[in-house]
């Protein structure tokens, strides 16, 4: 095959290959997949280790020692 | 991004995309293709030499040379002895210093230093069931060692402790590819390794090479590129 | 036994229903997970300082070529290699492991099943990579880069690595939470990447060697994705899920991580082939790869933009952390090291590093300051919750960030400048027709490497003081006085 051939070849694959993508990337959208995102990043949050506390400090650093969280 | 299928499927095409492009398309396209050849091809009509791979026949389309069933195909295989040694090569870990690839000329000075009168093709290799390019040299390549150092004791010596003929070298010495023996009551043996005095070992004892370092020295001296294909020529590069 | 094997197979069953599983609390997950997860770092560290070993043997071989040489097992090339696959395969997989599934597990928030399968998985783990490490030592090693390991430890890696994909598809399967989390994108995929990778390299290497330069080109696939595609993606969850868990405040953006996950997705799988630049394969693969590398500078930049943004307005309570020091610490050389990984794969600068120390400057600042420092960071904050115990000591933590940190950075100074100089010196044949020349103008970066490794081993060794301490002895029980201790009661740092 001569090198003509090939860049057809991968003008080809590529234009299938962002065809594709591009309908992924619909179907995701009207899917809902992108929806609602930013409650996701809450999840790591829960009563133990709530959200706004920091859960991790060199104790010389603490601001006040209380209560120890867990037996 | 909460749909497990949908996330599954992004992360299976986007490796096999990367496979088939990267590995099955050339294996299958390219470089599997590849077969030994001779330096020069011919028309398969005229009988002709052509230069490089393909010429315009008379009705002016492309056509691929074939090889000269006269002349010798390369690359060569590997002897017997080379093959066991490139067996060592690999177990002592030369593969994290030297490559054996000779890029083109102008691009890095692998021409200018003469490790290779011509770049190395994908074809050099096909033959080779281990293939190390190699990606340091904190060593020189190796490719065509064979041209440049044929001689069999130097390479010994070298082995033996790099510092006998390289003195300042980082690479690693390898005494236990040799041995140290009485010398035997008929004489010195034909092998034996000509120390300097300050490497020398007790009066009375020699130092041969052991199976295995005659074998990777084999290894060694059949590394060599001295052969032209139908795709690169040591003149033209 | 019964019983378990048949909740085993109501796990794996796909007709059996999921409602079975309870959600459960966060201190429970972590307990449950106790056991496999301490196998896995007690293993993971106990690999780290045998890696660390190894590899201050093989620095010094660098510059003292006869030092320890008259042993074949100790000769420089295996030294070397041995050091690589146990920080790979042995402290690198095992923390990935540890770090990895915890997560996962935590991010689940379902009851964990079948903790069983993943501490047999975890002995036959080590098991193999022991075999394996000894067996490079012996001269079993094979000639493909980061695939040394003899192919008689294939099957038992499989196996090991097939009953940890089962657990993860089973602790996935009863997840009890409506979203999944960043971190879970990267882990699941990591999780899948691996064994495809490691499967399709040995087959076409070993089992069924591919002719010439595919071999080539299927060595640096398996060895860049495994850094791309597996320590990567779990050292990025690592990150995703600490900086905010510690924080105590979301993730600066959502929609970034998105595209964050999916271009790191797409382009990292092709940029192995930069290491080929030059090399005797087609030249449109190559530019595939150099492209594709350039391409990363997206998931990075937005991956960084979403990682630092987070930080900005934190850095006290980053220095008051030691699990966020490290971390942060990890994602900040995430970012300096892929942009310098993208720029080394264009042609004009390749030209010069290539084949050069530079290159493995390169290698430690990705697997040392930034996946293994972040595993540090996550181990700071794991062991006292699987544990209920304390660090026993501050300054020891102190000990290990400092010369963990200032050596690795003298590591990257001292290659990566002596590197670009040994590449200028290679290419220019006309003043340095001497090769030897060249070799000798490299010792001193070569000293300074060795110099940085010592100061990494102290504090490794600080590190592993603290954690057997912590583990074995006992001492770190929590005293409600509590000097040293890592726990912060909610109150506290509001
Ligand atoms: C630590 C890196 C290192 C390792 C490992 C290593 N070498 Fe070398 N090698 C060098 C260096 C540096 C030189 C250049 C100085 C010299 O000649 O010793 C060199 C030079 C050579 C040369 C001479 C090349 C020339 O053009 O002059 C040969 C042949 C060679 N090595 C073969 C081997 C073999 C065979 C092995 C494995 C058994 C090996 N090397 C392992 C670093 C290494």
């Amino acid at each position: 095959m001569e090198w003509s051939n090939y860049i057809l070849l991968g003008f080809i694959g590529g234009g299938i290959f962002f065809a594709c993508a591009a309908w992924a990337l619909h179907w995701a959208v009207k899917d809902g997949q992108f929806n609602n995102l930013d409650a996701a990043s809450t999840t790591i949050f829960d009563d133990e280790e709530p959200e706004g506390i920091m859960t991790d400090a060199f104790p010389d650093m603490k601001r006040k020692q209380k209560e120890p969280p867990r037996q | 991004m909460n749909n497990l299928p949908f996330l599954f499927c992004g992360i299976f095409l986007t490796l096999a995309l990367s496979w088939v492009g990267l590995i099955l398309v050339p294996d299958l396209f390219q470089i599997g293709q590849l077969d030994r050849t001779t330096s020069e091809l011919i028309r398969p009509d005229t009988e002709e030499p052509i230069p490089g791979l393909t010429y315009r026949d008379d009705d002016g389309n492309l056509q691929y040379g074939v090889p000269n069933p006269d002349e010798e195909l390369f690359p060569r295989f590997f002897g017997g002895k080379a093959r066991r040694g490139k067996e060592h090569y690999v177990s002592m870990g030369c593969l994290y210093c030297h490559s054996q690839q000779v890029r083109r000329r102008g691009f890095g000075a692998d021409y200018d230093r003469g490790w290779g009168d011509r770049q190395s093709v994908a074809r050099d290799y096909i033959l080779q069931e281990r293939v190390m390019l190699g990606t340091s040299r904190t060593g020189p390549d190796l490719k065509d060692i064979g041209s440049r150092m044929p001689d069999e004791s130097w390479h010994h010596l070298h082995l033996y402790n790099p510092q006998i003929t390289s003195e300042g070298s980082n690479m690693p010495p390898y005494p236990f590819l040799y041995e140290t023996r009485p010398i035997p009551d008929d004489g010195p043996s034909p092998d034996a390794l000509s120390l300097p005095a300050e490497f020398a070992v007790d009066e009375g004892y020699e130092v041969v090479p052991t199976r295995r370092a005659r074998e990777l020295v084999a290894y060694l001296l059949e590394l060599r590129l001295d052969y032209d294909l139908p795709e690169v020529r040591r003149a033209e590069n | 036994m019964k019983e378990a094997a048949a909740s085993f197979y109501q796990s794996i069953n796909p007709k059996a229903s999921t409602d079975i599983a309870e959600r459960a609390k966060l201190s429970e997950i972590d307990a449950s997970m106790k056991w496999p997860g301490l196998l896995f770092i007690v293993s993971g560290v106990l690999w780290l300082m045998a890696g660390t070993i190894l590899a201050i043997i093989a620095s010094i071989k660098m510059t003292n070529p006869d030092f320890l040489s008259a042993w074949e097992w100790m000769t420089f090339g295996r030294v070397r290699t041995a050091h690589l696959n146990a920080m790979a395969f042995g402290w690198g997989s095992n923390a990935v492991f540890a770090v990895g599934l915890w997560i996962m597990a935590r991010l689940c928030r379902a009851r964990i099943r079948h903790v069983g399968i993943l501490f047999i998985a975890g002995c036959f783990w080590n098991i193999a990579v022991t075999v394996g490490v000894i067996g490079i030592l012996r001269g079993d090693m094979l000639h493909a880069e980061w695939l040394e390991m003899p192919t008689y430890i294939t099957p038992l890696i499989a196996l090991s690595y097939g009953m940890i994909g089962i657990w993860g598809i089973i602790a996935f399967r009863f997840r009890q939470t409506d979203y999944i989390y960043v971190s879970q994108w990267y882990i699941l995929a990591a999780l899948f990447w691996l064994p495809w990778l490691y499967t399709i390299a040995q087959v076409l290497m070993f089992f069924e060697p591919s002719r010439g330069t595919v071999q080539s080109l299927t060595n640096w696939w398996f060895a860049h994705n495994v850094l791309g595609l597996w320590f990567t993606p779990i050292a990025v969850a690592a990150a995703y899920y600490f900086i905010p868990k510690v924080l105590g405040v979301p993730i600066h953006s959502y929609y970034l991580s998105v595209i964050g996950f999916w271009s790191l997705a797409l382009f990292y799988n092709w940029a192995g082939v930069h290491h080929l630049i030059g090399g005797p394969i087609p030249a449109w693969l190559i530019s595939a790869g150099i492209v594709a590398s350039v391409m990363m500078v997206i998931p990075v930049v937005v991956t960084a933009i979403n990682h630092h943004m987070t930080v900005v307005g934190h850095f006290k309570k980053v220095w008051m952390s030691p699990t966020l020091r490290f971390v942060v610490f990890g994602a900040v050389n995430y970012t300096l090291v892929s942009l310098l990984g993208s720029a080394m794969a264009l042609r004009s600068v390749n030209e010069v590093t290539h084949f050069t120390h530079f290159t493995v400057g390169h290698a430690h600042h990705g697997m040392y300051a930034f996946f293994t420092m972040l595993m540090f960071g996550s181990i700071y904050y794991i062991m006292p919750r699987l544990l209920h115990r304390e660090w026993p000591s501050a300054t020891l933590i102190r000990v290990h960030f400092w010369t963990c940190a200032i050596g690795v950075l003298i590591m990257i100074v001292a290659l990566h400048v002596g590197g670009w100089i040994q590449g200028l010196q290679m290419n220019d044949a006309g003043n340095y027709p001497d090769f030897i020349d060249i070799v000798r103008n490299t010792i001193p970066w070569l000293h300074a490497r060795s110099i940085s490794g010592f100061l990494i081993t102290i504090g490794h060794i600080a590190f592993a003081i603290n954690f057997f301490w912590m583990t074995w002895l006992e001492l770190g029980r929590r005293d409600p006085e509590g000097r040293p201790t890592l726990f912060i009661s909610p109150e506290d740092a509001r």
